[in-house]
This record gives C-alpha cells, structure tokens and sequence, in this order.
C-alpha cells in the first residue's frame, strides 16, 4: 500500500512515453549463460552475455540524450557530483576549483559510452573505462575523440574486472555506477572491484536498493508504466541494499551515501536523504590482509 | 558590453575562473570607450571600465579582430554522435580558434547570429529611437519619461549635469529634429516635456483631483544645450531569436532580443543573460558537463531566459499600445490608474525591484 501511494505521488501529471522499440524479447533464464570456473577454482565473474547485449543493441543511441539512455543522462549531473564532494572531502582537495580531481587515478566499471568517465575527466581525473560490450567502448573511443582534452585523459577496454585485475591494475578510485544490479553475482563482482582499488582507496557504488518500493516504483513505473527505461533493463533479484557492505569495504563514513531521486514530472534528479530507491554510496577499501576465498 | 559582463562574472567565480575565455571585438578598447558618448565617464564607458576591472587573469583579449567564418557542429543525432566537434572560428587574419562554446554578444544586428543561421522574429514598430546627450539647467538625478502622441521620450541623467536623451517617435518627426539646429532641437525637446497635457472629462477628472491631492508632482528640468553630436536615429523594432543556442552556441543580450526602448530594460535582460549564463556554466564546471552541449544549453539557459525575456517584452509591447491612445476611455483608464499606482509606495517598490533586476 505505502509503495503504491508513494508511486502514485511521484506519477501525478506525467506524460507517457514510449523510448524503445516494442519488439524486444524479455530475459528468460535459459538466456543466462554460467559462470565459468577459473583453473584456480574462483569464480570468474561474467556479467551474463544476454545482459551485456541488451546495452550493445543500444550502443548506437549512448549519447542521445532523448534516447533511451535519457535516464542516464539526468542522473549523470547529480552522481557526478556526489563523486565530486565525496573525492574531495577524502582526499582532502579543494571543491570549488575547477579541475579538482587532477592526480587522481579512477576506473569507471561498466563506462558504457563513457558518460560517467568523461565527466570525471571534466574535473581533471585520469580515467580508464572497462565495459564488456565491445559496441559501447568503440563508441566511446570514437566519442572521446572529439575533444582533445578528454581524449587524452581517458582511456577504454573492452575487458571484464577480473581480466583488468590480472593485469595486475590498479586504481584510487573504482566507480560502478548502475551496473551490479545487472551482475550475475555481486558479491563476488565486489570483490574484484575491492581487487583493483589500491590499498584504502575508494570504491564508489550507486545502484537500485532492494525494497518493495524499489521494485514499484523502479521497476514497474519507469518500465511498465513510463517506458522511461527500456523494459527490462532491471532484474529485481540483483538488487543490493545498502544494508550489505560487501564483505571486502568498509563505508567511509555517513556523508558518502546518499538518495537519488527523479521528479518524475520536472524530469530532475537530486540528491535526497532517502536511500529506498535510488542511492550512491563510498566506501574505503579494507586494507590488503591474506585473502580467504569465501564468497561474502 | 555584455560579453564583457560574462567575462567577468566568469572570473569572480572560482569554479569558472580558470578557464581558457577569449574576448574577442572588431574594435580595439580605446574606439570602444570613445565611440559610446561625448560625456566624459559616461555611464557606459564607466561600466566597462568596471567589468574589465574583473576579468580573469586566463583571459586573452583579441581586440580588434574580424571574424571571416564560423563552423558550427551540426544538430542531427548523427553529428551529436561524432562528437559535439568543436567549434572553430577563423579569423580574417588567417588565425583559427577552436572553442566549446562560442557566446555571441554582439548586439541587435549581430553577425554572429546570422552566421550560425538562427532566424528571428520581428516586427516593426513604425517609429525611429533618437538620441542626443545634452545639459540640463540644473544638475538632477530622476529618469522623466513622457507619454507623447507620437511616443515615449525619456530624460536620463548621467553626470556633471549631462542627460541622455531617448525619444522615440514617427520617422517624419525624427528626420525633422535630427535635421534641426542644436537650438531648436533643444526646443523642441523642452517643449515636449513641459507643456501641459488635454483635460479629462469632467467625472474623471474629480476622481484624478482627489488622488493627487497633496501629490506634489514635480516639473522635468529645462534642457539648455545639446551636448556632442547631433541627434542620431535607429528604427524601432522588436527582434526576438527563435532559439538562442545551437550545439556549441549561445547568444546573449541584443543578439538574442532586441526590445523597444521605453522601459529602459535592454541592457538589463542582457545582464539577466549573463547572469544565467554564467550559474549554468559554474554548474556544468561542478558536474564535468560537456559545456557546449545542447540539452545542457536549452536546459540550463535558452528555456529559463526564453521565459522571462518573452514576457518583458509581451509586457513592454502592451504597455506601448497601453500609451499610444491620448483620448477616449483607455486613455483615462491608464491614467487613473497610474495615478493610482502613484500613491501606493509598496506596489511602486515593487515594479522598480522588478525593473531593476
């Protein structure tokens, strides 16, 4: 009932608009392809290849901000400032300067076109983009290209975080950004961003949260009822709340997690205090201590 | 002048205040400062001087510089896919330069506009605007304007007892006074501020007596003499761009909106511009937004200043066809209800707050 009168506020006035193409098939679980065991015996993480072909579909539409990455597109603003004052309070660099994130070494996890680690460039950090949809990272190196400055400060590879790790990489920050609700296994995806953050560096997580309201309002307006997102971009199931530090961080403190909210009617994201839906959270990586190999 | 402005209100913020902003100008500073009046510290010239005073030390002055060509990345999703290229500017003398975002400020017959192929919207309002600078008898500090037949004319005060005058009228009255000798132009203008209006029918009129009553309605001061050149004319119209920004552009000030002159409001919707502009940009500085693209542009500033410079100029617009009628019962209407307004302090504090911005 309350997830039901919640929605009913936000979907008030709202002009219904069809952003995908109807002809998509939905996921069916014998789409879902396994896990592949490692010769180690860990678990190689896969972000499931049904999955990963519903983003390369839609390459081709990354930087249309009408198209049916709009969602992205007005939540980009807010994340990325959020990422901002959450950087500069750890690290201790000035806000109000322009290019405060200069040094700063980020990976952005699941980049996509490379919205999220072109703004990050913006603001001086040094980026490198993974997404394993080979479609989307070529459209972002084609993307990046256009502006000489961007293009010398991020970089892109189509290769998973467990690929990316091996190579022995490894980052101040590790971003991913509306991806784990599409991972097969987050706990186990958790770790392999813990892998690749540099000792108490920051992991920075934003993701739908698990709750009725979540499913309502997320999965069943923006969806069903908006067609604000194409239909099933989520899967209620992956869904982590924030209530579930992965095993591997510890949260860095109340500041660094907030709401995210659309005003459905202005179409405007903010931040808000409430964390039931949409929410974006930082967390310090552990410091390094002699692995156990337990999924958290 | 506005572009300037934004320079400046660039360099006062420290999210924007480095970064790389030339200033470009066909002419050089010194024209600039002389071309604009006669009176020494004009109001102008003064301004100028001040927002120059601010502008950020990343800044590179190209004055004077002609622009040859500009390039623009197209609107279609397919040249949005590419990029938002940047945009290039070539110069006439042979320099290139490649910017995020070109901003045009160069006033109501703005080149730049026609060059970026953004259409407007205008209409003619059969009247020329003259101005002259002259003295007054007697230093003052009020902006008179007057309600003629044929159009507003305004006394504005500058300094040292200078005046700025604004008249606006039918093009056979302007070819008249700017053909005129100094001494009868001056005439003419004291003439048309001092002489007492027609009377109202009798009901009326016992109802304006009693809301001037202990009104002391001053009397405008007597122009002695003009000062600099002869009076020079300009046609009056309303000019309105349909879109203010494409991909990569953007337009402030007269370039986007050319209004009629009886409000006194231009250069203060260009500086309502720039003031917009500028927070958009500090924000997009604040979230690494790509600074010439064009949802971030209609958002963030063509949508907001569209909104408010539509409705001044709709009210401007009715206001002039509010004083074109000198009889009948409109006429009177306005003027009871001016009068009306006269009296009551709050709402005339109102409308000054909202006319000053």
């Amino acid at each position: 009932m309350r997830a039901a009168k919640f929605a009913s506020s936000k979907l008030h006035g709202v002009k219904l608009q069809r952003t995908f193409a109807t002809g998509s098939s939905p996921l069916l679980p014998s789409d879902r392809s396994l896990a592949a065991e490692r010769s180690d015996g860990l678990q190689q993480l896969q972000v499931e290849s049904a999955e990963v072909q519903k983003f390369s579909q839609l390459a081709e539409d990354w930087w249309n901000p009408t198209g049916p990455f709009r969602p992205l597109h007005q939540l980009n603003p807010v994340r990325c400032k959020f990422i901002r004052a959450a950087l500069c309070d750890q690290y201790r660099l000035n806000p109000a300067a322009s290019r405060p994130l200069t040094d700063v070494t980020i990976l952005d996890v699941g980049c996509g076109g490379g919205l999220l680690s072109e703004s990050l460039a913006r603001m001086g950090a040094r980026v490198t983009g993974i997404d394993l949809s080979a479609a989307s990272i070529d459209l972002a190196r084609a993307h990046a290209t256009m502006d000489p400055q961007i293009a010398k400060s991020v970089t892109y590879q189509a290769i998973s975080t467990d690929g990316l790790a091996q190579q022995g990489r490894s980052f101040d920050v590790v971003i991913a950004s509306e991806v784990i609700e599409h991972v097969d296994h987050p706990p186990a995806f958790c770790r392999s961003l813990a892998d690749l953050t540099a000792s108490s560096g920051t992991v920075i997580l934003s993701t739908i949260n698990r709750t009725v309201r979540a499913y309502a309002l997320a999965i069943v307006a923006a969806e069903r009822v908006l067609g604000i997102l194409p239909r099933d971009t989520h899967d209620w199931s992956k869904f982590i709340t924030p209530g579930q530090p992965p095993s591997r961080f510890r949260q860095g403190g109340t500041p660094y997690a907030s709401g995210m909210s659309l005003d459905v009617a202005s179409g405007r994201w903010g931040l808000s205090e409430d964390l039931a839906v949409n929410y974006i959270a930082c967390f310090r990586a552990a410091a390094r201590h002699a692995q156990a190999s337990q999924p958290s | 002048m506005v572009g300037t402005a934004l320079a400046a209100a660039l360099g006062s913020n420290p999210l924007t205040a480095s970064m790389k902003i030339v200033l470009l100008d066909r002419q050089s500073p010194a024209d600039l400062e002389q071309g604009l009046s006669p009176v020494p510290e004009s109001r102008n010239s003064a301004l100028i001087r001040a927002l120059s005073r601010r502008l950020p030390s990343s800044l590179t002055s190209l004055q004077p510089a002609s622009v040859q060509s500009i390039h623009l990345p197209g609107y279609s999703n397919k040249d949005q896919q590419g990029g938002s290229q940047l945009a290039t500017i070539s110069l006439e003398d042979g320099r290139h330069l490649r910017t995020r975002l070109l901003v045009a400020a160069d006033g109501a017959r703005s080149r730049m506009r026609s060059l970026a192929q953004l259409r407007t919207v205008q209409w003619m309002y059969n009247q020329r605007g003259l101005v002259a600078t002259v003295r007054t008898a007697e230093p003052h500090a009020t902006a008179w304007q007057r309600f003629l037949p044929t159009g507003p004319l305004a006394l504005l005060p500058v300094r040292h007892g200078f005046s700025n005058i604004v008249w606006s009228t039918s093009p056979a009255q302007a070819a008249e006074l700017e053909a005129s000798s100094p001494m009868g132009f001056v005439a003419a203008v004291n003439q048309a501020l001092q002489e007492p209006s027609d009377q109202t029918p009798s009901g009326l009129a016992s109802l304006q007596g009693l809301l001037q009553r202990g009104q002391q309605m001053p009397q405008p001061p007597l122009v002695s003499e003009l000062a600099g050149g002869s009076p020079k004319s300009f046609p009056l119209a309303l000019c309105h761009a349909g879109r203010y920004v494409r991909p990569r552009f953007a337009m402030i000030g007269d370039a986007a909106h050319a209004i009629h002159p009886l409000a006194g409001q231009g250069v203060n919707l260009g500086f309502a511009d720039v003031s917009c502009l500028a927070q958009a940009l500090a924000e997009a500085c604040e979230a690494g937004t790509d600074i010439g693209s064009l949802s971030f542009l209609e958002e963030h500033y063509e949508r907001p200043r569209q909104r408010a410079n539509v409705s001044m100029m709709a009210g401007l617009d009715l206001l002039k066809r509010l004083f074109t009628p000198q009889e009948g019962l409109l006429a009177n209407m306005r003027n009871l209800g001016l009068d009306t307004v006269n009296i009551m302090p709050a709402v005339k504090q109102q409308i000054m707050k909202y006319a000053m911005g």
